[in-house]
């Protein structure tokens, strides 16, 4: 790509995507999106600001917003002709109150990292952005400043959250580990996109070890711009748990059903995104949800299995390691897959099994049976680990007969941990410990991303 | 004290007041979501979901919360402004099988129905000559009263005025301007409990709009151009018809006013009723301003209201409404306004007070059930000690007047902040300021809202722009429109169907079918007609659910009547067997199981021989006076295998010989 293809701030791209001879025409008449221009084409009039045309449009049409509010496009022909009036609307000007706060309330630290629940409208293209200071976020809840004070609020990326990884978690983690050591607060609150919120809340679970106080990550999936937007109870729920409740874990908190009425806090290990585009997407997988916040703020508590809120500081543990692997198990499989992985030397594969645990034995077709190279994957000490896609429920090495096998050569059973965390869990392990404490710490249960006992309540088909 | 008079006037003076009117046309268009859909019911404007407004009991329910949020440049509408002040909860009901997520805003929408579409751009090209827009672009209008889940209505203009876009009403010509598509929002079913319950039926049905020119000039001419509109709509048969499907917005302004819109009005022949109210109330209001300047009303008088809780006061009040409200947990509120004295009793439009301004304000805003004002109080009986301990709390001067909100303290305090707000906003304005008015059903109108700002429109985000392409174009093009007149006289030309008929089928939705049955198959048109128009009615009147009687058995139905498979008698009877019958039905089987195969001449003729003969005693008697016994009984015998008249042809001629 050419150098000066890369610089984006030039008044064409202001111009969006119109047309080079409209551009030039524009610029020729000095005309700036926002600008009031009368297009007249033969016996037709019209007035309007100019609006900058999105990639979706046609390069000729040219796009006003009308005195009545609405958005039109007219097709720019030789017959057309363009003239500058004076009144030009200025966009993207938004003014934040910044609300008092009062220094007696609870204090929590707000850490944004992108998402829907950080990005507002590009009134200009139509499109949504994320380019929300955390200050707008919050500036439209009043209500959350007669009982809360913010101690520090903080923008650590603008990114939607499908491009956080490694680096990413890194930073949040050590900013939240900062935050608690070196800050007076109750706790934090951290604004993520939902698309990867549970990776995130997962990672941090095993990155902040022996954590005093809770960390509630919240977010959006409804955009800010609705009357229905409904990041604002989810932020108000989750400022809330961070300053007055007594989990000292890793939550994450969002709709507990299509209700705005009670908000659910998940543990971080244990709670996936199982719906596009639903308010309540957010289910806690093979556990009770940790509790219930109600609208006027009550916490109930659904679960015993959870650390309480303690003194002393968080031990950041934020090493990670992601020479490792995520296959899911489809019946015809190529075993080739595995090899490919063990060839480019990963240390650590877990496989999202079917049913129980299971990959393809073939007992007649040896050349599509995963036993071989399963074996020379452990046989080369690449770490095994072995998760259901079912989700819920627990894996087991012992009912089939062909699971026999791949248990007796080594392959670790994960139980009832979510395949992502047990991703996150071993790029962890691998970057925290030494490697042969690996299988026994995946197995051991660190931030709740185990459980021994689910009950039979604990599947969301039998609410 | 300034002297005025309290009453509203009956009439106005039209002209002389600058009376000027523009109209908002909305009507529900019948489009299917795909071609694939055999249902007639239409679809939403963006899902599949089948338009079908339902009062049987919903099968789930979500409670929702709206916010306020800015707008497109960062400052928060004033309309929106305005909502925040209410603080309720909206309960959302629902069918499994009729409505879906994107109605419960819990998915992004699908791509906008193509068929409703394209019938908005022919209606805008065809029938009111508008120019229509290259690139139409679908924009979110910010509405949070509740009536979208989503926060907002989606709306796209689609057509603009040109040279030719008006209509010819009683000879005179009323500009078309613009046309748009939008969605119709969720129905309200009222409130309980304070919470507020909408129905996802209608939410998002497609909505075609047309807005005329501010072209009329007299309550008359406003109904005229609405009629003549809804009859050009109702001619393509792509709309839809009955209750609630049709609602305009009526811009009233005279010359010293302003424009001010009354919304959704459903009822057709209140228009004329509405448009001169609200001509009056411009005047009445300009006087009103007068009057406060006269008794040097000010924006800081304003400014220092405030409600004082006196609930201790009537703890033993022997009024009974007080009683009541203070049982059912609400407190009692007053509020000093100054130097109102008498004002709340002057009269906007007729029987409509300053004082019932202040209620519906109060009502719109925190839904308090109504407030009682000094003017009135004689009405309420309280006891000159209540009424003495108010005017003291207040410190009443001799010019004052106070309020009495019976509500919780929040309500208490949104109401009168809303109170604060408005008229703060007339006496900045120094004159008519621009707001929405909802009709009230004795032809008044009531405080809605302030009239909204283009702020609160944006682009909708999940929607592609829609370019007009050249097949578009000519399948508009070729797309034939028929006035109402041109068909009514075709009607009865070509048919030969009554004035009556004709006028009636012209506008009727089911009137394509009707050419279709009658073209293609040997029926008598007026049969067919008289089925549409009358018969199917009064079944569906009776109870009967002729949704069944869909258009291809319809046209099954008048094919096999055109072969002479049963008799036109048989009708009702075939329809009435096809809906009560529990499982799909075969024509063929249906009508062989009734017997209804028409006979042959010769079993007819047999058979009537049989009756005379049978009955020979009466009829040797009284000759002809015998017809309608003998008719009677053959009818009982034959019914449906023949028809009537065929035989009471035969028995007159049997009789006679």
């Amino acid at each position: 790509m050419n150098k000066d293809n890369d610089i984006i701030s030039t008044i064409e791209s202001t111009y969006g995507y119109y047309s080079s001879d409209i551009i030039k025409i524009l610029k020729s008449k000095d005309i700036l999106p926002g600008d009031k221009i009368e297009i007249n084409q033969n016996d037709k009039t019209l007035i309007g600001n100019l609006i900058t045309q999105n990639e979706l449009g046609s390069e000729n049409n040219i796009i006003i917003k009308l005195e009545n509010g609405y958005n039109i496009g007219i097709k720019y022909t030789d017959d057309t002709t363009l003239k500058k009036l004076s009144g030009s609307i200025k966009l993207e000007d938004f003014k934040i109150k910044n609300a008092t706060q009062s220094q007696n309330l609870p204090k929590i630290s707000l850490l944004s990292t992108g998402g829907t629940i950080a990005s507002r409208i590009d009134y200009q293209s139509g499109g949504v952005v994320m380019a929300m200071k955390p200050e707008e976020i919050f500036a439209g809840l009043p209500e959350l400043f007669k009982e809360i004070t913010f101690e520090d609020v903080k923008h650590l990326f603008s990114f939607g959250s499908e491009d956080l990884s490694k680096n990413e978690w890194k930073k949040i983690a050590e900013e939240v580990a900062s935050q608690i050591n070196d800050n007076d607060i109750n706790g934090v609150v951290i604004t993520h996109g939902t698309d990867t919120m549970g990776y995130t809340s997962a990672i941090l679970s095993f990155m902040l070890q022996d954590l005093p106080m809770p960390v509630v990550l919240t977010g959006a999936q409804k955009s800010s711009d609705r009357g229905s937007y409904d990041g604002a109870t989810n932020l108000i729920a989750a400022s809330r748990v961070a300053a007055k409740s007594d989990f000292a874990s890793v939550l994450v908190a969002m709709h507990h059903t299509s209700d705005d009425n009670y908000i659910q806090l998940s543990r971080g290990t244990k709670v996936r995104k199982m719906h596009t585009s639903r308010r309540d997407a957010f289910q806690t997988i093979n556990e009770s949800p940790v509790g219930l916040i109600s609208p006027d703020g009550k916490i109930t508590q659904l679960i015993d299995d959870i650390p309480k809120r303690s003194d002393g500081n968080v031990h950041l543990m934020n090493k990670f390691d992601d020479n490792i692997a995520l296959i899911k198990i489809y019946p015809g499989i190529n075993p080739e897959l595995l090899d490919w992985y063990i060839d480019r030397n990963v240390k650590g594969i877990i496989i999202e099994g079917t049913g129980l645990g299971h990959v393809p034995t073939y007992p007649d077709k040896t050349n599509m049976s995963w036993t071989p190279s399963i074996q020379r994957a452990i046989d080369e000490n690449i770490y095994v680990g072995m998760t259901s896609q079912c989700l819920n429920g627990r894996v087991h090495p012992f009912v089939y007969r062909a699971l026999r096998s791949n248990y007796q050569i080594g392959v670790s059973y994960l139980q009832d941990m979510l395949p992502e965390t047990a991703l996150l869990k071993l790029g962890w392990v691998l970057g925290n410990y030494d490697y042969e404490d690996l299988r026994a710490t995946m197995e051991q249960n660190i931030a709740g991303e185990i459980n021994l006992s689910i009950k039979f309540k604990e599947y969301s088909q039998n609410e | 004290m300034s002297s005025f008079d309290k009453y509203a006037p009956d009439e106005i003076n039209f002209s002389d007041e600058g009376f000027l009117s523009g109209l908002e046309f909305h009507q529900q268009l019948i489009a299917n979501y795909s071609t694939k859909d055999t249902h007639n019911f239409g679809s939403k404007l963006f899902c599949n979901c089948p338009v079908i407004i339902r009062d049987d009991t919903p099968d789930f329910s979500v409670i929702r919360q709206q916010r306020a949020v800015s707008g497109e440049t960062g400052e928060i509408d004033i309309t929106a402004n305005f909502e925040k002040l209410k603080k309720y909860k909206i309960r959302y009901e629902g069918y499994h099988d009729t409505t879906c997520l994107i109605e419960l805003d819990e998915e992004p929408i699908m791509p906008i129905n193509q068929e409703a579409l394209f019938r908005t751009l022919a209606i805008s090209k065809n029938i009111f000559k508008l120019n229509l827009v290259d690139e139409i672009l679908i924009s979110r209008k910010t509405i949070i009263d509740g009536s979208n889940t989503s926060g907002f209505q989606r709306t796209a203009m689609v057509a603009y005025k040109s040279q030719n876009s008006f209509i010819e009403v009683n000879g005179k010509k009323i500009s078309i301007v613009q046309v748009n598509l939008e969605e119709d929002s969720a129905k309200n079913t009222g409130t309980k409990n304070g919470i507020k319950h909408y129905r996802l039926d209608r939410l998002g049905t497609p909505l075609i709009e047309i807005a005329t020119g501010p072209d009329m000039s007299h309550p008359e001419e406003v109904l005229s151009v609405a009629k003549r509109i809804g009859e050009l709509l109702r001619t393509t048969g792509w709309v839809r018809r009955g209750q609630g499907t049709i609602r305009q917005d009526l811009n009233i302004s005279i010359s010293k006013g302003t424009r001010i819109e009354i919304k959704g009005v459903s009822d057709l022949d209140l228009i004329p009723l509405y448009s001169k109210n609200e001509a009056i109330r411009q005047k009445r209001m300009l006087e009103l301003l007068e009057l406060f300047k006269i008794r040097n009303i000010t924006i800081e008088l304003i400014r220092e209201l405030e409600i004082i809780n006196i609930s201790e006061l009537f703890s033993d009040t022997k009024v009974s409404i007080i009683q009541k409200n203070m049982k059912l947990g609400k407190q009692v509120f007053i509020s000093k306004i100054p130097k109102f004295k008498g004002l709340l009793e002057f009269e906007l439009q007729k029987n409509y007070r300053l004082g019932t301004e202040f209620s519906q304000i109060c009502k719109v805003i925190s839904e308090v059930g109504g407030i009682m004002h000094s003017d009135e109080i004689d009405n309420y009986e309280l006891s000159s000690v209540e009424i003495k301990s108010i005017e003291k709390k207040l410190s009443l001067q001799e010019n004052d007047a106070f309020i009495i909100l019976l509500s919780s303290q929040e309500q208490a305090k949104n109401s009168l902040n809303g109170l604060k707000q408005v008229l703060s906003s007339w006496i900045l304005e120094q004159g008519i300021v621009p707001e929405v008015r909802s009709p009230r059903s004795d032809g008044t109108t009531g405080y809605l809202r302030p009239l909204p700002g283009k702020a609160r429109m944006y682009p909708e985000t999940d929607a592609l722009p829609y370019q007009l392409n050249q097949t578009i174009l000519t399948n508009i093009s070729q797309t034939k429109f028929e006035f109402p007149e041109d068909r009514i006289a075709r009607y009865k030309k070509d048919f030969n169907l009554s004035e009556e008929f004709s006028q009636r089928l012209s506008i009727h939705p089911k009137n394509s079918l009707f050419e279709i049955i009658v073209t293609e198959h040997k029926v008598d048109p007026t049969l067919v007609a008289n089925t549409i128009l009358s018969t199917l009615v009064n079944l569906r009147r009776d109870g009967f659910d002729i949704s069944k009687i869909n258009d291809q058995i319809l046209i099954k139905i008048f094919s096999m009547l055109g072969e002479d498979k049963f008799s036109k008698d048989a009708l009702e009877l075939i329809f009435t067997s096809i809906i009560n019958s529990k499982s799909h039905v075969n024509l063929e089987d249906l009508i062989a199981n009734l017997d209804l195969k028409k006979l042959d001449q010769k079993s007819i003729e047999k058979i009537i021989e049989k009756i005379i003969s049978d009955n020979i005693q009466i009829v040797s008697e009284r000759g002809m006076g015998s017809m309608g016994l003998l008719m009677r009984i053959a009818m009982e015998q034959l019914g449906g295998k023949a028809d009537g008249k065929h035989i009471s042809d035969l028995i007159k001629k049997k009789i006679s010989s």
